[in-house]
């Protein structure tokens, strides 16, 4: 009886379907349709990987730039001054994209068949890895940083690469051209505060042995009446200072 | 008249690609009972399992084209189920379901045993019928899956789309879950 009673409703749960299907009201998708939906998901998936590598590029060249990397190098005076002139927001939105990489590539099998935390690090590690090598091996960035200065770049580009050079926390460094060496000393064009100061070691017992006239100099140490009291000095690209107007 | 009596479902999948709707009608037949007993496990309302019974079916002859038939069928038509039923809960208690699965976020590995001989055992299937109703929803699917449809580990997995370590641990957790409410029931049983 039961049975009887399964029968008939399997069978009108089949008819029901077959009548959708003979009247039009199910289609199946084609091939084609399939095959652009993947190919779309691959190349969504492909933009976001390549904005995530470009944006960890960018993180890359606004270190190399701005001479910040050297900080790293300074003990803890050196990266307490290095946590604040990182671009934090940059890397954020890195790892948010990484993310949002990682959530897109679980729709492929490839995907979810790994702890999404594998999947996520592994992509942020290869944007970053990316990045760096971009940066590194490629002459993008400094290019882009010209063809931004000339006002050749589209919008979004332009704000990125004029935003690329950062003055850096005034109380604790100072970047600048070295117009003249002294004994003991040197006179430091700083364009941040459109004046020549004098840089003096912080320890008299030290001197400046490599500091050329017309180099770029990232200058680490206090201000005190004008004079800089330098525990460090580091050359850094010329581009990171902006163009002068003439 | 065909037989499609002794095609294999991949078979049968092959031939509703290429047209043949008498071929699709005989899946449905074949995986109803199979789809109505999994949708239990989610809905009480037999109205509307009937309902998400059909929606599956329709999905299905919709998507078939994005089947591969070099591969089985029931866990692609169970991926569907899966699908249709969390969304019907979901859209009924319109509260996230199964969002956050910490389970699936890092690897585990897998539990050594033989997958084929565990699934066979009848005695097991009614052990498990028993208690399933006092197991968390969570567990209670990886149960349905691995005990009652006999899918392996990484049909399962392919199913849930999680990792094959995070269906080894939650069976493994499912199990735990299923000798408590045996104790309750005071009943016990070796897994």
């Amino acid at each position: 009886m039961n049975s009887d009673h399964d029968t008939s409703a399997r069978t009108s749960i089949r008819d029901r379907i077959l009548a959708k299907i003979e009247h039009n009201e199910v289609r199946m998708h084609s091939r084609t349709y399939f095959a652009l939906k993947v190919s779309g998901a691959l190349a969504l998936a492909a933009l976001i990987l390549l904005i995530t590598v470009f944006i960890g590029n960018f993180v890359f060249f606004m270190l190399r730039i701005n001479g910040h990397g050297a900080l790293l190098s300074l003990g803890t005076h050196g990266w307490s001054i290095f946590l604040r002139v990182f671009p934090w927001w940059l890397l954020i939105t890195d790892i948010a994209l990484a993310a949002l990489l990682a959530w897109v590539v679980r729709h492929f099998q490839f995907g979810y068949r790994k702890p999404i935390i594998v999947v996520f690090l592994a992509l942020a590690a290869a944007a970053l890895a990316g990045g760096f090598a971009l940066d590194e091996g490629t002459p993008l960035n400094d290019r882009l940083l010209h063809e931004a200065d000339r006002g050749a770049l589209p919008f979004v580009l332009d704000d990125f690469y004029k935003g690329a050079r950062r003055a850096p926390p005034n109380d604790s460094a100072f970047r600048g051209t070295v117009v003249s060496v002294q004994q003991g000393s040197f006179s430091l064009a700083d364009p941040d505060f459109d004046d020549v100061r004098m840089v003096i070691p912080a320890d008299p017992s030290q001197s400046f042995s490599s500091v050329f006239i017309g180099e770029t100099v990232l200058v680490i140490g206090s201000e005190d009446r004008g004079v800089i009291h330098a525990v460090a000095v580091h050359q850094i690209d010329a581009d990171a200072l902006p163009p002068q107007d003439d | 008249m065909q037989d499609f009596e002794t095609r294999t479902d991949e078979e049968l999948a092959r031939m509703t690609q290429e047209g043949n709707t008498a071929a699709f009608g005989t899946l449905v037949e074949r995986y109803e009972a199979r789809l109505s007993r999994y949708g239990h496990k989610f809905l009480s309302v037999e109205e509307d399992i009937e309902d998400m019974l059909q929606e599956i079916y329709i999905r299905a002859y919709r998507n078939i084209q994005s089947f591969d038939t070099k591969q089985r069928f029931s866990p692609w038509i169970y991926r569907i189920a899966h699908n249709t039923f969390v969304n019907e809960l979901r859209r009924k208690s319109r509260a996230p379901f199964f969002t956050v699965d910490f389970d699936s976020f890092l690897a585990h590995p897998l539990a050594a045993e033989k997958t084929e001989q565990a699934s066979e055992d009848r005695e097991m299937k009614e052990m498990v019928e028993k208690g399933l109703a006092n197991v968390p929803p969570k567990y209670r699917e990886v149960l349905i899956l691995f005990y009652q449809e006999e899918l392996s580990y990484q049909e399962i997995a392919d199913v849930l789309q999680v990792p094959l370590g995070t269906v080894s641990v939650r069976l493994k957790r499912a199990k735990e879950a299923l000798a408590k409410a045996y104790a309750t029931m005071n009943m016990s049983y070796e897994f």
